[in-house]
């Protein structure tokens, strides 16, 4: 399966009358590579989907994969493999029929089928399923047999729509794992949609963020958690704080304190605090790190870790996190205690505005 | 029981006998025509009177060996099963495509598939009459197949639409993504699981017409004279109980076919 196809989309455009649910998204997506498509509800992540695999006919745009363009190209001659939010698994079929579904489709061999449906199934660890019906699986099987089923004909391109999102917190986390090493190991093109931040930063290679039909920012998760392109992105991607900030001359200020920042962002209106990038000031810190001072407002035990909300001299609230370690607890005096903190120049991201 | 303990907000048996009274009676309403025409079939008499003072079989005999009943019986289950055939098919058909269908004009055709349920029977027939003389249909097969089809299409589209109102258009779009076209996506995932209302609607076809009397009264004829316009006719001309015979012996048929089909959906839910 290796060797198999990028996809590259120009473009493209879905109107619904006046609704633009895509507005002119262009996406590369490599040969082999894991490509999430995150947003929130409504950001048109699934219409996005759905126009790659043929079922949602595009206002504009195209979509080609190893140069040929789709447009006329039926769904069910595309050869992209799907997995649904709700399985979608055939009910009057049993576990071994379903997977062997596409191979039937495609008037494979009779000993072709049983192997392949075989070799799917061991993928997914369910072979000993296989004359299940249905109905018997938990959640998590139906999935894993979704997946089985859509891999079992080496589709060129592999395309999930929160795949995960109707399983509990624990086998949501395992079976991200499991996509990912089934597609390290396939090396099998994949779109990933999902809504969950973390999940997208996990197991992706690159994640486009989608908003308002358009996409927001593309790059790799370190990218988009260090250096998000604006507001949106900065709010939806992991936590933070976002405080305003003023432009004197060429340099920004925060409530008149001028900003050591290592990358500036034309128009940037907010500096973005990851709270565990925030550090105990301690002499020696000057050259490279901003200071800030505030008094302790309150703190949260969270288990591993503490999260302390801070009042800056200037007003404004601001959240640090902190391992719940020893060394830390002592150092944290009680509400009202007054504090000063430290930022890296190179965590003091400055961000323009984005329409969230 | 009839009285038994209830909290509040229960009602008892006893509070509710009118209930089972008034459904009792409507339940015997229903079935009592086949208590008066079977027993009449076999009797020995040869007026219609009820009760019946000596038994026989003598009209089912009259009824079985008279190459007339029999030429009809034989139309009407010909025509019959014809009907069903065509209608179930084109109902099926008609069902899916107005589901799956994007059209602003869909709903106006729904309206157009159903109108047969809705134009009185007599109008349709008058109409095929006048349309038939023109084509030379009357008094054939094939006209009186075409007439019932256009009055069973619309059961099987109201039975097939009902069941593909509840089905998940996930399953064809899955079949389609692993490399089904939209007709194989529907023949290999949609039509196995919407079977029992395909076979309802089925039913449904060949019933309507094996019953259908105004239809065949007018365009059946000659050799090709239905069981119900026999009977119709037979009412008028010679009244004796073979028209009894012939009834129970419908119903016979009726019970048996749904029988099996009920014993059909078991055997499928067993599995
Ligand atoms: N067939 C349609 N007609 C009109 N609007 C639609 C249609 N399909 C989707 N939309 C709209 O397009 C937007 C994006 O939807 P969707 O792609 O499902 O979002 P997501 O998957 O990101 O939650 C939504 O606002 C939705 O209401
Ligand atoms: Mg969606």
């Amino acid at each position: 399966m290796n060797g198999s196809t990028g996809l590259s989309i120009s473009g493209l455009s879905k109107h619904y009358g006046s609704f633009r649910a895509l507005d002119a998204i262009d996406l590369a997506i490599g040969a082999g590579e894991f490509m999430t498509l995150l947003g929130p509800s409504g950001s048109g992540k699934t219409t996005l989907l759905m126009t790659i695999a043929g079922f949602t006919r595009p206002t504009k745009g195209h979509i080609r994969i190893a140069g040929r363009d789709l447009a006329a190209v039926p769904p069910h001659k595309r050869n992209f493999g799907m997995v649904f939010q709700h399985y979608s698994l055939f009910p009057h079929l049993n576990v071994a029929e379903n997977v062997a579904y596409p191979l039937r489709m495609r008037r494979m061999s009779r000993t072709d089928t049983e192997q392949r449906v075989a070799h799917a199934l061991d993928l997914v660890q369910l072979r000993h399923l296989s004359d299940q019906r249905v109905g018997n699986l938990s959640g998590g099987q139906k999935q894993r047999i979704a997946l089985a089923r859509a891999i079992v004909f080496e589709p060129d391109v592999l395309l999930m729509d929160e795949p995960l999102s109707a399983l509990d917190k624990n086998l949501r986390e395992q079976m991200q794992f499991e996509i990912r090493s089934l597609h390290d190991r396939l090396g099998i093109t994949t779109v990933y949609v999902t809504h969950d931040q973390r999940e997208a930063l996990t197991m992706s290679d690159r994640i486009a963020v989608i908003n308002h039909g358009r996409i927001a920012q593309l790059g790799t998760p370190t990218d988009l958690y260090n250096r998000p392109a604006d507001s949106f992105v900065a709010e939806f991607l992991g936590e933070s704080t976002l405080l305003p900030i003023e432009r004197s001359g060429v340099d920004y200020t925060l409530s008149g304190q001028p900003l050591r920042h290592d990358h500036s962002a034309p128009d940037a209106r907010y500096l973005m605090v990851r709270p565990e990038k925030l550090e105990f000031w301690e002499p020696g810190l000057e050259p490279t790190h901003n200071r800030f001072n505030g008094t302790i407002e309150q703190k949260v035990f969270q288990g591993d870790s503490l999260q302390i909300r801070i009042r800056l001299a200037s007003g404004q609230q601001i959240v640090m996190r902190r391992p719940a370690r020893r060394t830390v607890l002592d150092r944290i005096g009680e509400g009202g205690a007054e504090i000063a903190l430290a930022l890296h120049s190179d965590d003091t991201v400055l961000v323009p505005d984005g329409a969230a | 029981m009839l009285q038994g303990n209830a909290t509040d907000t229960q009602i008892t048996h006893l509070q509710r006998l009118w209930l089972y009274i008034l459904c009792g009676l409507i339940l015997i309403y229903l079935v009592f025509p086949i208590f008066i025409v079977v027993p009449l079939s076999f009797s020995d008499s040869r007026f219609m009177r009820f009760p019946p003072k000596d038994w026989s079989l003598r009209w089912y005999i009259n009824f079985l060996t008279s190459p007339e009943w029999r030429a009809a019986i034989w139309v009407s289950l010909r025509a019959a099963v014809y009907t069903t055939l065509l209608a179930t098919p084109l109902g099926v058909a008609a069902a899916w495509g107005l589901a799956r269908s994007r059209l602003p004009a869909a709903r106006a055709l729904v309206l157009a598939v159903i109108s047969p349920l809705i134009v009185p029977v007599i109008i349709t027939a008058i109409g095929l009459f006048y349309l038939y003389a023109r084509l030379n249909l009357v008094h054939t097969m094939t006209g009186i197949v075409l007439a019932h089809t256009c009055l069973a299409i619309p059961f099987v589209f109201v039975t097939v639409s009902s069941a593909l109102s509840h089905f998940d258009i996930g399953y064809e779009r899955a079949a389609r993504s692993l490399g089904a076209s939209q007709l194989r996506a529907f023949m290999t995932v949609t039509l196995p699981q919407i079977s029992p209302a395909v076979m309802s609607g089925a039913l449904f076809a060949f019933f309507t017409s094996l019953d259908e009397v105004v239809i065949s009264s007018i365009i059946s004829g000659g050799e090709n004279t239905t069981l119900t316009k026999k009977m119709f006719s037979g009412l008028r001309d010679e009244l004796d109980p073979t028209i009894a015979a012939v009834s129970s012996f419908l119903i016979g048929i009726s019970l048996v076919i749904l029988l099996l089909a009920v014993l059909m959906s078991k055997g499928r839910n067993d599995d």
